[in-house]
């Protein structure tokens, strides 16, 4: 299935998600190796990016795991458009000379939210 | 170069939550660059903003001596005119529309598309709002590309030099231009309002007609056709193509051109002064 990630603007979301090879095996994510994550639009600087060793300065983060655990922060989502942005999850593989090797490219839609106190009072 | 319409998006319209093979996801890889490339020869000019500098008059001369006509289009869009001109033009159209700024604008009657040297110095160089005037609908919004000169702008070919923002944000194309910015998300002018949503929808056509027609392709039975169909199997579904392949299909049969309704959603945003015959 196509990696569909739907996110609220202003509200921080998780998202669980599993990297498989051709023969749908589950990879196995090495601990020197690192989950990099991107948001935005092709051929274009990342609005999003982030990876397992280097959370976003907002907060959002990938765990180095898999499966694993997509964290978008609300800061984050705020910064963006409601609309509809390509997502890609790649792995940089320590074990073979730190090559980025794309895992999957999806869809993340952001919806639009209501604006005001978003606080704990 | 930045496409209209991100893969992704094609790839959501076309398969929805299915994974696409890896054939369809090349079959849409290929359909979307001429898709794309489809709707841009349409409008007559690439609607993603960018910057860009670009050399004015552009005259196609079709008569002799001392006379300038230019090709333009009567009011129904329907022929092409020639008009002849006087030897001076207040108006000049550009191409890349819709105007957003002028960053530079020079005019050196020896230019020759800067092909010289010198050419266009910092003394070429027009002021806006004393020598120029670009028809601002709204701040940073100039839908026609249309600037009027004070007194009349050289009709020698090549003798202009502007660098200009033009086209639309990606926001503008998503039809999602809620506020106004100089530099929005993407690092793009967006105009409250300015909605160019036509164009991307007419892409989005013309990808999923051609994309419907492969798929109708694939499995056509006949004779004379390449890939065509020489069995299925109900139990757990398959089929088998004959030997022509994918590929004579994708090069035979698979055309790429816009609907009637990409044309439709297109046409608001057309260029018609950049007649090119």
């Amino acid at each position: 299935m196509t990696m569909l990630v739907t996110a609220r603007r202003g509200r921080t979301s998780s998202h669980q998600f599993t990297i498989t090879d051709a023969a749908g095996s589950n990879v196995s994510i090495a601990a020197a190796d690192v989950l990099r994550v991107k948001v935005g639009h092709d051929l274009e600087t990342p609005l999003l990016d982030f990876d397992s060793a280097q959370p976003s300065s907002n907060g959002s983060t990938v765990s180095r795991a898999n499966p694993c655990t997509l964290r978008l922060d609300q800061t984050d989502l705020n910064t963006l458009q409601p609309g509809t942005y390509s997502i890609e999850v790649a792995v940089v593989d320590n074990s073979d000379q730190g090559d980025i090797k794309h895992a999957e490219r999806g869809v993340l839609t952001l919806e639009s939210s209501q604006l005001g106190d978003v606080g704990l009072t | 170069m930045s496409f209209i319409c991100d893969f992704v998006e094609l790839q959501l319209m076309v398969f929805g939550d299915l994974t696409p093979t890896e054939a369809e996801r090349a079959v849409l890889n290929y359909v979307h660059a001429q898709a794309e490339s489809e709707v841009q020869q349409f409008l007559k000019y690439d609607p993603v903003q960018k910057s860009e500098t670009e050399y004015y008059p552009r005259l196609t001369y079709t008569g002799e001596g001392s006379v300038t006509e230019v090709w333009d289009v009567n009011t129904a869009h329907t022929r092409a005119i020639v008009k002849r001109l006087a030897t001076s033009q207040d108006n000049l159209q550009l191409e890349r529309l819709p105007l957003r700024t002028v960053s530079s604008l020079r005019v050196d009657h020896s230019g020759h598309w800067n092909t010289v040297s010198p050419a266009f110095e910092a003394g070429d160089a027009w002021t806006e709002g004393e020598d120029f005037y670009p028809k601002w609908h709204r701040a940073s919004y100039c839908p026609t590309g249309i600037m009027e000169a004070n007194g009349s702008w050289p009709t020698t070919p090549g003798s202009v030099q502007i660098t200009y923002v033009g086209g639309y944000s990606r926001l503008e194309l998503a039809g999602q231009a809620h506020a106004t910015s100089a530099s929005d998300q993407d690092g793009m002018i967006t105009v409250r309002g300015v909605n160019a949503a036509g164009i991307k929808r007419a892409v989005v056509l013309t990808v999923m007609a051609a994309m419907i027609s492969w798929a109708q392709l694939k499995k056509k039975t006949g004779t004379g056709l390449l890939g065509m169909l020489e069995s299925e199997k109900l139990g757990d579904y398959s089929y088998k193509l004959g030997g022509g392949g994918a590929g004579g299909i994708l090069n035979t049969l698979l055309t790429v051109a816009m609907p009637p309704q990409a044309e439709a959603a297109a046409e608001p945003f057309r260029n018609y002064g950049m007649m090119r015959i």
